[in-house]
């Protein structure tokens, strides 16, 4: 990964922001990945102006990072209990059909 | 596989071409059920094929597929193909030995790329890089590594092929091609030593030609040569010396190569072959012998070209040594005698055995099968030192002859068994009566100590008292059930495990308003689901076995137990309705469709005499057509790849009185002219569960399907039907019952003549309940009003007696016959029994259809046939008889199997049955007319091409009687035979709910591997033992070492500066 200390901080802040806005094209990933990158940019090193704007992408992204996480694991657990009583559909929606198990 | 290949020399088979597949892209697609491998010995050239196949499909837009190994199937090709009009076709031969080390090899296959590339550019295929084609190859015969015979003798043929198939008739190059290769178990050419040939030296006819394509495998080189080869037979040859140009040159035997032996006029041995000189085919074992001879300093080699003038010289002045062929299918193959001009010369090459020749042949085959005898005495010492073999193999004992109890499901419920993926394991504990069962339940301390039992316990135990205890009592530590019979002599009085109303789920039964067990010994234990596997070890030896390890290791606590690995993994789940939706899910993402379970049914076959055939518009009169019922399938619980499936009372006997009734109706045809009723006689299969192939007929005949196959002949409808006679459940009773119902339809007259000529059969009295039978669909069907069922049977008013209904027990020992003795025409009490039911039956028929009273005999021998053939053997000389050559080989593969009789899922499962009773049935009811009529092969496919109503097949097996068997050259049989598909209409209807229960929706689960082994658990201290060892070692492991790394300053981290 790029050392994000050899970038301008317009730069830096370029890169957080396309990385935020990108997120909400359904990649809760690139949120992720914002958060841990410019973790150390928005809380540890010295303040520069930038900074805040940096924070508050960093801030929204952690924070869009875990309504996915919710999403995903409340529709995983949902799937696993109930895709038995969902019939066809469950079915329908499983990648790989389980062999020998309801 | 280079090391073996020593003599290969380096040559280049990759073409420069940068137009290749690669076998790294394969797509490999496994069958599910794999077809039973043939015996090794009695292997019949190009007869079996193994499993998969490969294919690649080329176009010249868009170059080479990825290659794909799939289940063998027949392809669908355009009739245009190129291949089919102009045979541009080449192809090669080659096998897969494998050696005494278990290691399969290839030889010299470089050679065979070589060469199918050469010919693929003379027939303007594509050409593609030989190195690939081969890796291919080596991983199809991965796939079916099964397949390579561990034989001595016995190998794998492989069989590339490449054809054009571009669907344009213009004669050019075809831009669409497939190759393809398909591999199969062959035997040795001469399983019993050498047998020499006799050639017929034909002067006229030639192989090949100077600018021809002799020197390439292509196809059309060898279709021509089969009429020659067949001159060569009528004058007693075996194969065809095949000769060029004025001066008879020498170039080929048959399919081989040619080499003569001789002493030349120098006085020194000469091995001559002729030159490839664009007549002779490059084979691989042609060169391998050359190459081979090379390196021995007693003779010479030379590839010149030799003339029929001289090999005969050299034979006059007893100059000639040997002479013999060379192939890949023989390896090498001594020539005895030759016909030429008219005179036979016997050549020398036997007089001392064929010294070189045998050389060459052993020599070939020690290097094929890996077996060079300078390595044979390293091999054995490290054989001997190391005893490879797998741990898994060490540790377990498998039991491959075990039966096994599989899942089936209906539209609601799932039945059967299920074994975890990987298998149920657990400690083996055996209960062989009554008292050991209660002492075992009350030991506390034992059940205690183990966390899983598998239960081994005597099949007199199997029913749902002791079942129930067991699973209340152990409940999740019973983990399997392993039944056990110790010999034949202690098999249970009865064992059924059908429910005691048998087919009873949907109340078919008519007339019963309170519920009769008909079979009251049922234990319906076959419709419960139990959540563990089942198995049962029917052979004495495999009880010997268990036993003796359980008393070795079952002595004390404190010594190693027995554990069982149970492992019958099914498929599906849930119910019919779950896995058939589960079957028609495909992602796209995903190419291989997976198949969770198949619906039960086979084939219904219908024939009757072919007079009787009304065409349209030819009104069919009401009330005209007499159903002659019989079924033929069965269930078990408890299966088995190879053996018996029971059935014998149920249906087998039924089936054969119902064909030998066939028999007598076609033997007296002429009577049954005279009167305007048709009988058909139709075979049902899937009535065990649910009567399936019953409702499947009823829909066909309410829907206007019957008779299926030509819309020109007149549809029968229920109003046409006259009557149902149905055979059920015989057993060779001393009396026999007759049920009718309803009692305002019956023909009073009939069952009179019927109880007056046979006095074994008693009455049931009109309107009691029937007892199961596939009748009382048809009368359900049609609300019991449109016709009149007669159901002879061996079950009395209210119980079957038949003590092993529906399960495998109910084997030919039951009627008495001891299998092993059986032959082709034993006179056993059944067939005697059976032609006491049989021709008054007949008589019955003729007196109340016709009107006469005629005394018919049938000949016992042909039931003794029937007995046999059903019983003990199907691929048996009476089913070569009525077919011809090519639909007999077809029953070689199941060669000493009975008939079997359990749940069928067409076509999925093969079984010989459908096609044993179709041409059984259709030429019993031959049109006799046409024994006599002398026609020959041509002009009975010239009318089987203009009738569609009549199937005519050429038999050239034995003679009718009716024929003087001097003049016999075969027969042309016509007959009418009609089949159709028997599942359940709840499979056909679309959009049919299966859940409900308007049809039977049954269907079986699919498996992929089913073992039995037994193995050692070990102690409590042996484990800790074995645990702290290895902790030990591995420390022990750590310091060496950290020591080495200290005393030697190497870091493994960092690459050396060096």
């Amino acid at each position: 990964m790029v050392s994000l200390e050899k970038k301008s901080p317009e730069e830096r802040l370029n890169i957080c922001r396309k990385y935020y806005l990108g997120g909400f094209a359904f990649l809760p990933l690139l949120w992720l990945i914002n958060a841990i990158w410019f973790y150390k940019q928005a809380f540890k090193v010295e303040p520069y102006p930038q900074q805040a704007q940096i924070r508050k992408y960093v801030i929204r992204s952690v924070i869009g990072t875990f309504i996915w996480c919710i999403i995903i694991i409340t529709w995983n657990v949902m799937f696993q209990v109930f895709r038995t009583k969902m019939g066809p559909i469950g079915d329908y929606l499983t990648f790989v059909v389980p062999r020998g198990y309801y | 596989m280079n090391k073996i290949c020593l003599l290969a020399l380096r040559r280049s088979y990759a073409t420069t071409s940068t137009s290749t597949f690669r076998a790294a892209d394969t797509i490999i697609k496994k069958t599910e059920h794999g077809n039973p491998k043939p015996d090794p010995n009695k292997l019949v050239f190009g007869a079996n094929f193994s499993d998969h196949m490969l294919t690649i499909k080329h176009t010249n837009a868009s170059g080479w597929e990825k290659p794909v190994i799939e289940p063998l199937k027949p392809f669908s090709i355009h009739p245009a193909a190129k291949v089919l009009h102009y045979a541009i076709e080449i192809f090669e031969g080659l096998k897969a030995y494998r050696g005494n080390d278990g290691k399969i090899r290839l030889f010299r296959p470089d050679l065979n790329m070589k060469r199918m590339l050469t010919s693929a550019e003379r027939s303007v295929l594509p050409t593609f890089d030989g190195n690939e084609l081969l890796e291919c190859i080596k991983k199809l015969i991965q796939v079916d590594a099964d397949w390579v015979p561990r034989s001595t003798s016995s190998t794998l043929y492989i069989r590339p092929t490449l054809i054009g198939t571009e669907p344009t008739l213009g004669v050019g190059a075809s831009n669409e091609s497939l190759l393809f290769v398909v591999t199969g178990p062959v035997g040795p050419y001469f399983p019993t030593g050498f047998k020499p040939v006799s050639l017929l030296a034909d002067t006229f006819h030639c192989r090949a030609f100077p600018g021809g394509v002799g020197a390439y495998k292509a196809g059309s080189n060898y279709g021509p040569t089969i009429y020659v080869n067949q001159l060569a037979h009528s004058k007693g040859c075996q194969q065809v010396l095949w000769l060029y140009g004025n001066k008879q040159h020498i170039t080929e035997v048959g399919t081989m190569n040619v080499f003569i032996y001789l002493k030349n006029k120098k006085g020194s041995n000469e091995l001559v072959t002729p030159p490839l000189n664009g007549l002779i085919l490059p084979g691989v074992t042609r060169q391998s012998i050359l190459d081979l001879g090379r390196t021995w300093k007693e003779l010479t080699v030379s590839e010149r070209e030799i003339t029929m003038d001289e090999l005969l010289e050299a034979h006059r002045e007893n100059r000639l040594l040997e002479m013999f062929g060379a192939g890949t299918a023989c390896i090498v193959c001594p020539v005895e005698r030759i016909i030429y001009e008219g005179k036979e010369y016997n050549l020398a090459t036997m007089n001392k055995g064929a010294p070189l020749t045998i050389r060459f042949h052993d020599e070939l085959v020690n290097i094929q099968f890996g077996r060079k005898p300078i390595y044979l005495f390293l091999q054995i010492f490290v054989v001997f030192c190391s005893q490879p073999k797998r741990v898994v193999d060490r540790m377990y004992i498998s039991f491959d002859r075990a039966r096994y109890c599989v899942r089936r499901l209906n539209g609601t419920h799932e039945i059967g068994c299920q074994s975890s993926i990987r298998g149920n394991s657990g400690r083996m504990y055996m209960i062989d009566n009554d008292q050991e069962f209660h002492i075992y339940l009350t030991d506390k301390k034992l059940i205690d100590s183990f966390n899983s039992f598998i239960i081994v316990l005597n099949v007199n135990l199997f029913n749902t008292y002791y079942i129930d205890y067991l699973m209340k009592h152990l409940d999740k530590k019973l983990n399997g059930l392993l039944l056990y019979l110790k010999s034949n002599l202690s098999r249970p009085l009865d064992f059924s495990h059908d429910d005691q109303c048998p087919n009873n789920r949907n109340s078919f039964y008519l007339n019963q308003t309170e519920k009769i067990n008909w079979n009251s010994k049922g234990t319906s234990l076959f419709f419960r689901s139990f959540p563990f596997p089942i198995m049962l070890i029917d052979e004495e030896d495999d009880y010997k076995r268990l036993i003796e390890f359980y008393r070795q290791f079952n002595n004390s606590q404190s010594s190693p137990a027995c554990g069982l690995e149970l492992k019958s993994f099914q498929n599906a789940a849930h119910t019919t309705k779950t896995c058939m939706k589960r079957n028609d899910i495909s992602h796209s993402l995903i190419d291989l469709q997976e198949i969770f379970c198949d619906p039960i049914g086979g084939l219904n076959i219908y024939s009757k005499l072919p007079q009787s055939i009304k065409i349209k518009p030819d009104q069919r009169s009401l009330k005209s057509v007499i159903l002659i019922l019989v079924t033929t399938d069965s269930f078990q619980m408890f299966l088995k790849p190879k053996g018996s499936t029971g059935g014998v009372q149920q249906p087998a006997t039924a089936l054969i009185t119902f064909l030998t009734l066939a028999h007598l109706i076609g033997q007296e045809q002429d009577e049954f002219k005279k009167q305007n009723k048709e009988i058909i006689f139709v075979t049902l299969d899937g009535d065990a569960l649910d009567y399936s192939a019953s409702f499947k007929f009823m829909f066909d005949m309410i829907n206007g399907y019957f008779p299926i196959g030509n819309k020109n002949e007149q549809p029968i409808k229920i109003e046409h039907i006259h009557s149902i006679i149905e055979f059920q459940s015989l057993s060779m009773t001393n009396e026999l019952w007759l049920h009718t119902h309803p009692s305002s339809l019956i023909n009073q007259t009939f069952i009179d003549i019927l109880l007056r000529n046979n006095p074994m059969i008693n009455l049931i009295r009109p309107n009691s309940p029937l007892p199961p039978a596939s009748s009382q669909i048809f009368l359900r069907q049609t609300l019991s009003l449109s016709f009149p069922v007669y159901i002879l049977s061996s079950t009395n008013q209210n119980q079957l007696l038949n003590h092993y209904y529906h399960s495998f027990f109910d084997d030919p020992s039951t009627l008495s016959i001891n299998i092993s003795t059986l032959e082709y025409n034993t006179t056993t009490e059944i067939s005697l029994w059976i032609k006491r039911i049989v021709e008054p039956f007949a008589q019955t028929l003729i007196e109340s259809l016709v009107g006469i009273k005629k005394n018919v005999i049938i000949k016992q021998e042909i039931i003794n046939n029937l007995v046999y053939c059903i019983l003990k053997n199907i691929n048996c000389p009476l089913i070569h008889n009525v077919t011809n050559q090519s639909i007999g080989n077809t029953f070689k593969p199941f060669d000493q199997t009975s008939m079997p009789f359990s749940i069928n899922t067409y076509p999925i499962s093969t079984t010989p049955t459908f096609p044993f009773i179709k041409y059984v049935l259709g030429y019993f009811l031959r049109d006799r007319s046409y024994d006599i009529q002398n026609l020959t092969k041509i002009s009975c496919k010239e009318r089987a091409y203009n009738d569609s109503f009549c199937s005519y097949t050429f038999v050239d097996g034995y003679a009718p009687s009716i024929i003087n068997e001097k003049s016999f050259s075969g027969y042309c049989v016509r007959s009418y035979l009609r089949f159709v598909q028997s599942i359940s209409p709840a499979f056909i209807i679309e959009n049919y709910d299966l859940s409900q229960t308007t049809y039977p929706a049954w269907t079986e689960s699919r498996w992929t591997t089913i073992s039995l082994r037994l193995f050692i658990i070990p102690t409590r201290t042996h484990e800790i033992v074995t645990l702290i060892i290895g902790i030990l070692l591995t420390f022990i492991s750590f310091c060496v070492l950290f020591f080495l790394r200290y005393y030697t300053k190497i870091s493994l981290f960092q690459p050396s500066s060096s």
